[in-house]
């Protein structure tokens, strides 16, 4: 029970000094002189001192006594030796820091929940099917789901929007949430400062706006006057003057994980929008009752859901799909898009991790290995004057586990830095992803349990053999031969299971590789070179008509095109990868399909000189000009796909077909694009032209076909658009090269760090056949000696040490090329344009590692083959 | 030592009855160490010779058992002493390890015979 409060030794000391008293006395009252009776009491107690000596032993805390011993020791082995301590501490630096690092973004993406009030009872209410989940229902249905269900404390609707709002100065971009007002009562968040919306702000009267922490921070300085401060936003219902009643909880960034909601504001919806039956426009999350089951939950909006979609129907198709049933999807850790895009690479990049760590504490191992051969005199010493095994275990056991917590500290400064970057990575470009990285108990756990772990795993073999020696062995010839011939070959083996490692990372690197590189270089209909981009918004104070905005239109273009450096200008509702889509009904004479999805097509509203700013070859036809106007017949020009898909054999040109209802005639086609996706083949399009828009279209993007570096024109186009006017308003600018890369961020990630670490992998192998080489060498060198002197030549020995080295290559080559083949078919739906067993890719990983163990191989080989025989000699 | 018999005559302990004689000495009431050494010497006609050391740590291992409990008092003659005294587990203890011993001594006894023959 040591965990009993214990008596202190002073106390036990004043009992034998009373009890010395008490014997004194009565041999006095025996008939004892004084200092008979004392020394008499003394001798008849005995040993005072062991007697208290026993009782502070066995009260103490023993091994917290050795353990503290231990380490003292433990530190001053680190310190005799920082050659060794160095080289471990980096190495698992080097290892630990990567997992932590990784582990940590897991924990962002993956495993965190959202800073709200109770996060697993809410949940998203939406409407699912084969074809994946969609929005929730139109509105009156989710009224329904308010009123008519008994299971949820409360339910709220909202939408993530990007909107230009206007303070003093120009229009400002900021992403934002429009939400039901009570939103953030169903969630339970706390206000930073000021207050939150209430059900009552939904009215709009006035409008009142929440900001978020960050906005506050990097807007205002988180001065209290930005309550109350106005600004303007041209909502659904035109521009109204908000106020800025208060600010969230700091931790808080909105549903969606990596994007910050800067600016809250109540839904401002129509009538017609609460009332139409047919629109999906929002999401809705929804707080079950502590203790009501989900499942109930579910059956009873499914009921409702049911009920509405027989009343409202919808085609059998698209209910089938993608409105079969209501869904609880869970929300504690907010919408999963962000999981769905990363959780494959992460979970990949985690493995990879994983496996340099096991590269790196195999290094470990050996030097522990070596060590412990070092100190089989030391250990044979402490056996021999007594030291019990169990003792000495320990006392290893701390050595050791102070060598990984060393390695485990360092790799959290590795890791502190890395993430750095890896946060900085997302955050790059137009839509940068915030990621919350946080170090968590979570993620400290993580390190600790890792450590913990692998300093078990790989000190237990050198603390087994630092155990065994045997003390008459180990004192007899001085230390030397005391690492068995076994110790050699664990090395031997260890190097051996760190190839194959190696391999199997390296392999994946270059499957990645390589996938990236396929996604680029694959004919995507379109030049990504050279051409930059930038967001155009006309507000609706300033261009509330078509008219107006097309106007405009026609002076931005001629004023672009005349800039020097651009060779070509065009404006379109969409570019290539920018993430957005568009679908329309589409009707072409002679075609026949009862199935919506067949009358599917994607549109884009482009102005002239679009194809050619893009480089998309026109294959028939005409391009649009700037006479194709209100006033003059529609026209469109449609891709490959759509002309085969509508048309088969027929020439299109000159056709009349249909879309959404107007009429229009189709004057080109031009080759297909991979407009979203990179991976698959393209979709069906139709351009239409901006001066006939279909809508609005005060949203558009302008490309310009730059002659040298776009990075170099955009000030130049940005400058320029600028003074068209004070109501422009400018959105995101950069190149198309770059949305490119961001739409490719997961494979770029995962390439770039999968090559990093294979290559990191690959040095660590090395370091570790190098360093069991070279020991082996050097223990072997009096056996060298003799050989050399007995006649051996230098060739021969050098051979020998290198034979062994194409054994283990060999070896770890043998099991990791199939294993390396099972790792990738993990990550097959990551590949483009490879096959997991793809040969290149081996022949090229096997070939990069053989190269490197083998330079790795040849030094301590060579310094074999110059052992002089003569001093060899002497040193025994 | 008037009252002590030659340390030649005397038996050492055995292992764990030293536990055994404290529980005993301890039933009539409060006593302090060393007039728990005393007791003992003095009943068993001073044939025990009871090392006062290893008294105080039978004494705290009894007490970190929790069969007896203890706390500072004062001696018949007024001297600062820790007193000792049964807890209820300790007088169970008692009752299984006495009827223990008295087995051990009884087969011992048995297996030795009379004490005449043995001479």
């Amino acid at each position: 029970m040591f965990w009993r409060r214990k008596r202190s030794v002073n106390d036990f000391q004043e009992e034998i000094r009373a009890h010395l008293e008490l014997e004194a006395e009565a041999l006095k009252q025996e008939g004892l002189s004084e200092s008979e009776a004392r020394l008499a009491a003394k001798k008849a107690f005995g040993n005072v001192l062991g007697a208290e000596e026993r009782f502070y032993e066995k009260n103490r805390l023993r091994w917290l006594d050795e353990f503290s011993q231990d380490l003292r020791h433990g530190l001053r082995m680190m310190r005799k030796a920082p050659g060794f301590t160095a080289a471990v501490v980096v190495t698992l630096a080097l290892g630990m820091g990567a997992n932590t690092a990784i582990f940590s973004l897991i924990d962002a993406v993956l495993l965190r929940s959202l800073p709200v009030q109770a996060p697993e009872q809410l949940v998203f209410l939406a409407a699912a099917g084969p074809k994946g989940r969609g929005p929730a229902p139109p509105y009156p249905c989710f009224e329904r789901f308010r009123t008519q269900t008994n299971s949820f404390s409360g339910m709220a609707a909202f939408t993530n929007t990007d909107v230009g709002i206007r303070f003093d100065g120009p229009i400002e971009e900021v992403d934002a949430a429009r939400v039901s007002g009570d939103y953030f009562r169903v969630l339970g968040i706390k206000p930073a400062a000021g207050r939150l919306l209430t059900p009552e702000d939904g009215k709009m009267d006035p409008p009142v706006a929440v900001i978020s922490y960050d906005f506050w921070q990097r807007r205002f300085g988180g001065s209290p006057s930005a309550i109350g401060h106005t600004f303007k936003w041209d909502g659904v219902m035109g521009g109204r003057l908000f106020t800025i009643v208060g600010v969230t909880a700091p931790e808080f960034h909105g549903l969606l994980p990596g994007r910050t909601d800067d600016l809250t504001i109540p839904m401002d919806v129509t009538d017609e929008m609460l009332k139409d039956t047919g629109s999906w426009w929002f999401s809705a999350v929804a707080r079950l009752k502590a203790g009501a089951n989900p499942e109930v939950a579910r059956q009873e909006t499914d009921r409702i859901f049911q009920a509405f979609m027989d009343e409202f129907p919808v085609p059998a198709e698209v209910r089938r799909n993608n409105f079969h049933h209501l869904e609880l999807a869970p929300a504690s850790q907010g919408l999963d898009e962000l999981r769905r895009r990363f959780s494959k690479p992460l979970w990949a990049l985690m493995t990879v991790v994983g496996l340099v760590l096991l590269i790196a504490c195999a290094n470990i191992t050996n030097l522990l290995l070596a060590r412990s051969a070092q100190r089989a005199r030391e250990f044979a010493l402490r056996v021999a004057i007594g030291a019990g095994r169990g003792r000495l275990f320990r006392q290893l056991l701390t050595e050791t586990g102070l060598l990984f917590a060393a390695g485990a500290a360092s790799g959290l400064l590795v890791a502190l830095w890395a993430v750095r970057g890896l946060t900085s990575f997302f955050a790059g470009g137009a839509r940068p992803i915030q990621l919350e990285v946080h170090w968590d108990w979570r993620v400290l756990g993580f390190t600790v349990g890792a450590s913990l772990l692998a300093s078990l795993l790989f000190g237990a073999a050198p603390m087994l053999r630092g155990l065994r020696s045997d003390p008459n062995n180990a004192m007899k010839d001085g230390g030397r031969s005391t690492m068995s011939r076994g110790g050699g070959r664990l090395g031997q083996l260890l190097v051996a299971f760190q190839v194959a490692l190696s391999l199997i990372l390296l392999v994946g690197a270059t499957l990645f590789l390589r996938t990236l590189q396929n996604l680029h270089q694959q004919d995507m209909g379109f030049n990504v070179s050279r051409v930059a981009l930038v967001g155009v918004h006309l507000p609706h104070d300033s261009y509330p008509e078509a008219e107006n905005r097309t106007a405009l239109w026609d002076r931005l273009l001629p004023e672009v095109r005349s800039l020097p450096g651009v060779e070509a200008a065009a404006l379109s509702s969409m570019t290539p990868l920018d993430g957005n889509g568009r679908g329309v009904a589409f009707d072409a004479p002679g075609f026949q399909s009862e199935s919506r999805e067949a009358h599917s097509i994607g549109l884009i509203t482009a102005s002239e000189g679009y194809f050619r700013t893009l480089g998309i070859s026109l294959l028939r036809g005409r391009d649009f000009t700037d006479r194709d106007r209100a006033g003059t017949p529609y026209v469109g020009v449609i891709n490959e796909s759509a002309r085969k898909h509508f048309f088969g054999s027929k020439d299109p040109i000159g056709t009349d077909v249909v879309m959404n209802k107007r009429t229009l005639r189709i004057i080109g086609v031009v080759a297909d694009v991979m407009q979203e996706d990179l991976r698959r083949a393209p979709r069906r399009f139709l351009y239409i032209s901006i001066r006939q828009p279909m809508d609005m279209g005060a949203r558009q993007t302008l490309s310009v076909k730059t002659a040298g570096d776009p990075e170099l024109v955009l000030p130049t186009i940005l400058a320029r658009l600028r003074s068209l006017g004070p109501d422009v308003h400018l959105l995101r600018s950069g190149t198309l090269a770059r949305q490119m890369d961001e739409w490719l961020i997961q494979e770029r990630l995962i390439s770039t760090l999968a090559t990093a670490f294979g290559l990191l992998a690959l040095l660590l192998s090395a370091v570790g056949l190098y360093g069991v080489l070279s020991y082996s060498v050097a223990r072997k060198t009096p056996e060298i000696g003799v050989r050399m002197a007995l006649g051996a030549m230098p060739g021969q020995v050098a051979w020998s040490i290198l034979r062994k080295t194409l054994a283990v290559i060999a070896l770890g080559l043998a099991v990791g090329i199939p294993v390396s083949v099972l790792v990738s078919h993990a990550a097959e739906s990551m590949l483009f344009g490879v096959t997991p067993a793809d040969g290149l890719s081996q022949l090229i990983a096997a070939a990069l590692l053989g190269l490197v163990a083998m330079a790795a191989g040849y030094l301590p080989a060579r310094r074999a083959g110059r052992v002089d025989p003569l001093t060899a000699l002497r040193h025994e | 030592m008037p009252t002590q018999k030659p340390e030649d005559d005397r038996i050492a302990l055995l292992q764990g009855t030293l536990d055994l004689l404290i529980l005993r000495m301890l039933v009539f009431g409060p006593r302090h160490g060393q007039g728990i050494a005393r007791h003992i010497q003095q009943t068993s006609e001073d044939t025990f010779l009871v090392d006062h050391g290893s008294l105080y740590l039978a004494l705290q291992r009894l007490e970190d058992k929790g069969w007896i409990s203890a706390e500072w008092g004062v001696s018949d003659n007024n001297r600062k002493a820790r007193f000792y005294s049964l807890t209820d587990e300790g007088r169970t203890q008692l009752a299984v390890k006495a009827s223990q011993w008295r087995r051990l001594a009884r087969a011992i006894g048995l297996i030795l015979g009379p004490e005449e023959q043995e001479a």
